[in-house]
């Protein structure tokens, strides 16, 4: 049970540190478009390539 | 226009006077917020510092309270994710502090095995966690509870709040003083969902946000300014009416005007539906939000921004959003009558529970304040209805009036207009017949010098017969009748045959010269017919114009059998009796000029409820006569238009659609309502009964309320065969 005393804290900590990171990921536009990644993947795919000759 | 600005366009702000009162509105003491804000009433907009402004919605209603509408418009993207960012921080507060909390709650459950001394240690660090929670998630709650409970108000945030502070300080005072039974995984629980909830509601009221700016969101904001010392970039708020702007191939017009050199294909199908691009060269209009396909072109600027016609769409939409069906209206009134009566109630359970089992009460009245929140009941006709707009905007149905939606059960017959509605839009001239020693060449310029102006589908056949700026001067529409002004110093007059013959006859025309215009227009039985003279009494020509019905009349004229069907027409008797024919239509009138539709209309009304489908322009006061009135068309019309609902695709089809989607909406709204009712009526008994604990209650509330929302979300996929 003596763990708990480290456990609790440390459960605290990283609490707030997860909410830092959430808070700055909000501002910092990191959730705004999620779909974008996806779109810009399809966007960017060249086709399929042309046989190569071996 | 820089991105920290908020602009809206405020229709009521004229002078120096209203500007005084506006400001004085929105003074800091009466709004409880430190706006920042310019008035400019030659533009009749207000631009305020985004950064002073907590919530668009909020600002909204303070201006709309203090006498003055306002639209939003531009952009206000910024605003929208910083409220979006508020919520996900809100929304990721509350869940991590609820999964703290119960990870803790678990185990203080199981208190008979769990040492004394760690119960104590769950316990605060369950008030460790909650304390900034409450503060961070709940801030919006109290602050809106306190704005009303200020202003002697009750909202629906004043039981939640209420029911946080009770659960919270007696949660705090049973800690204190060793009690075990506490409520700090309901309080954030109900934090959660709650926050959750108004996330899922302002997600749905953007969604027809968010399909009025996409109207906007191509629109280039630097525009190129031809002036005599060069092309020079300009901002496009800075364009003023008369400016010529250049607007590059592959462009979208930034403003609306006039094609002063150049031509290109433009690609109309925003406003129009039109898949096909137009050729537009010198004299035509061209309008914001359209693409220049094939070649640069100059313009001369009508209207920048609000003023476009793509302007007035976004205000239509906005006002729509605004005004408030009357069924909104009275689960607003209920909702208010029934937070008052529940705090009342809760006071009446919490007093009696004191009495039999004071350990009861708290938790009792905490329980019945969440439970029974009407949050589910205000947000039933809401949802649906901003779900419903949001759709018809997809589909390019702009409803200009909220209560349109509700109006539709009620209507037993439905009253189209033929030009433009029932054929066409576009007439060709078929056949010129030149009467005396005219040209067809004259006849054709001084028709077209007459009608340059016009927005009349009839009008429009001339345009190609128009020289460039060839337009006859001191024009006047004739409703009715036709258009008459002065060209190359000789008045004309052209319109409908029979009524021009009318004005004729007062005039001594010779008897061969009457026959002649006669024999013309018996030649041509049952197709539009245009008759020119050289004021007071030259006849100069008649024009045969053709139009075709449109494809999909037949189609929705089946859908709307079960009901009365009738058909006004400016046009003369075999014209208008032909298409009646042909479509079955029984009950058809011709020759009807705006006065006598809006007469036959309100004849109908004295039985029937009536939807009138029409044209713009024209037909601006029957359409405002009729319990619906709605436009087709495109151009200025759309801007001018006095219609509830507008079909900006100019497909008739789009009526049937409008038609289905608003008894799909009256279908959600009543779930919603029966639902909402039903829930609270269950709720309160067992409440105020003790058989609901706090978190149950926090689960059963928010779970109503994303119900609601999540049913009326149905609306945004809705198919005409639902």
């Amino acid at each position: 049970m003596m763990m708990l005393w480290v456990l609790i804290p440390l459960s605290a900590v990283l609490l707030i540190i997860a909410g830092w990171a959430f808070f700055w990921a909000v501002d910092n536009d990191q959730l705004e478009n999620l779909d974008e990644a996806q779109r810009q993947a399809l966007e960017l795919d060249d086709g399929p390539q042309e046989p190569v000759d071996k | 226009m820089s991105d920290s600005m908020l602009k809206f366009y405020v229709p009521d702000l004229h002078c120096g006077g209203c500007v005084k009162r506006f400001t004085s509105a929105m003074d800091k003491d009466k709004t409880q917020q430190n706006y920042e804000f310019q008035c400019d009433p030659l533009k009749r907009q207000v631009t305020f510092e985004s950064e002073s402004v907590k919530s668009i919605p909020e600002l909204k209603k303070q201006m709309f309270e203090a006498g003055f509408p306002a639209y939003i418009l531009v952009d206000s993207k910024k605003m929208q994710l910083k409220e979006q960012r508020d919520f996900l921080k809100r929304i990721f507060v509350s869940v991590i502090g609820m999964m703290q909390v119960m990870m803790f709650a678990l185990t203080i459950y199981m208190e008979d095995s769990m040492p004394q001394v760690w119960l104590e240690v769950f316990h605060w660090f369950s008030l460790f966690v909650t304390t900034p929670v409450l503060l961070y998630a709940g801030k919006p709650y109290f602050i809106s509870a306190a704005g009303a409970l200020l202003r002697k108000q009750v909202n629906m945030e004043v039981p939640v709040a209420i029911a946080l502070i009770v659960a919270y300080v007696y949660s705090f005072i049973g800690l204190v003083h060793g009690v075990h039974t506490l409520y700090f995984d309901s309080i954030n629980m109900f934090l959660f969902f709650l926050t959750l909830g108004r996330f899922a509601e302002w997600k749905a009221r953007y969604k027809t946000t968010e399909a009025s700016e996409a109207l906007w969101a191509d629109i280039p904001q630097t525009v190129t300014v031809v002036t005599d010392e060069g092309d020079i970039e300009k901002e496009l708020t800075q364009v003023r009416p008369k400016d010529i702007v250049l607007v590059k191939v592959g462009s979208q017009f930034p403003i609306d005007g006039e094609i002063i050199s150049g031509q290109s294909l433009v690609d109309e199908s925003m406003l129009t539906g039109e898949s096909e691009p137009v050729l537009r060269q010198i004299g035509d209009q061209v309008f914001a939000g359209t693409v220049n396909q094939t070649q640069s072109v100059q313009v001369r600027t009508k209207a920048v921004q609000g003023a476009t016609q793509l302007g007035h769409i976004q205000r239509l939409l906005f006002e729509a959003q605004d005004a408030k069906p009357k069924l909104a209206r009275m689960a607003d009134k209920v909702a208010g009558y029934f937070i008052l009566r529940l705090l009342i109630l809760a006071i009446v359970v919490g007093g009696f529970w004191w009495w039999y089992d004071p350990s009861q009460a708290i938790p009792i009245v905490v329980s019945l304040l969440i439970v029974t929140c009407p949050c589910a009941l205000s947000l039933a006709t809401p949802a649906a209805i901003a779900a419903a707009l949001a759709r018809l905007t997809q589909q390019g149905i702009v409803v200009a009036k909220g209560d349109a939606l509700e109006k539709v059960a009620k209507i037993t017959h439905f009253v189209f207009d033929k030009t433009g509605t029932l054929t066409e839009g576009t007439f060709e001239i078929d056949q010129v017949k030149v009467i005396g020693e005219n040209t067809k060449d004259s006849a054709l310029s001084i028709a077209a010098a007459l009608e340059a102006t016009t927005e009349h589908p009839i009008g429009k056949a001339f345009t190609h017969n128009r020289q460039s700026n060839d337009v006859a001067t001191d024009i006047e529409v004739l409703p009715g009748v036709g258009i008459q002004g002065v060209y190359q110093e000789q008045s004309y007059l052209i319109g409908a045959p029979d009524i021009v013959l009318q004005r004729l006859e007062q005039d001594n025309i010779s008897a061969e010269i009457r026959a002649s215009i006669q024999a013309h227009l018996n030649s041509a039985e049952g197709i539009t017919q245009l008759l020119l003279i050289a004021k007071p009494a030259t006849p100069i020509a008649v024009f045969n114009l053709k139009s075709k019905i449109r494809d999909d009349v037949q189609v929705v004229l089946d859908e709307l059998k079960p009901h009365g069907i009738s058909l006004l027409s400016g046009d003369h008797e075999t014209a208008v009796s032909t298409v009646a024919q042909s479509l079955g239509i029984q009950k058809w009138q011709s020759r009807a000029t705006p006065a006598s539709k809006q007469a036959y209309i309100q004849e109908l009304q004295k039985a029937e409820s009536v939807l009138m489908v029409g044209d713009g322009v024209n037909d601006g006061p029957v359409l405002a006569q009729a319990d619906i009135g709605i436009a087709m068309g495109q151009g200025t019309a759309l801007a001018k238009s006095s219609a509830d609902v507008i079909l900006i695709h100019d497909r008739l089809q789009d009526l049937n659609i409008f038609i289905s989607t608003a008894n799909g909406t009256r279908k959600i709204i009543r779930e919603n309502m029966i639902w909402a009712v039903a829930y609270n009526l269950v709720a309160i008994p067992f409440a105020a009964a003790g058989l609901v604990p706090p978190w149950l209650a926090a689960i059963g509330m928010s779970t109503s309320s994303l119900l609601v929302v999540l049913n009326s979300l149905r609306l945004l996929k809705w198919n005409k065969t639902d």
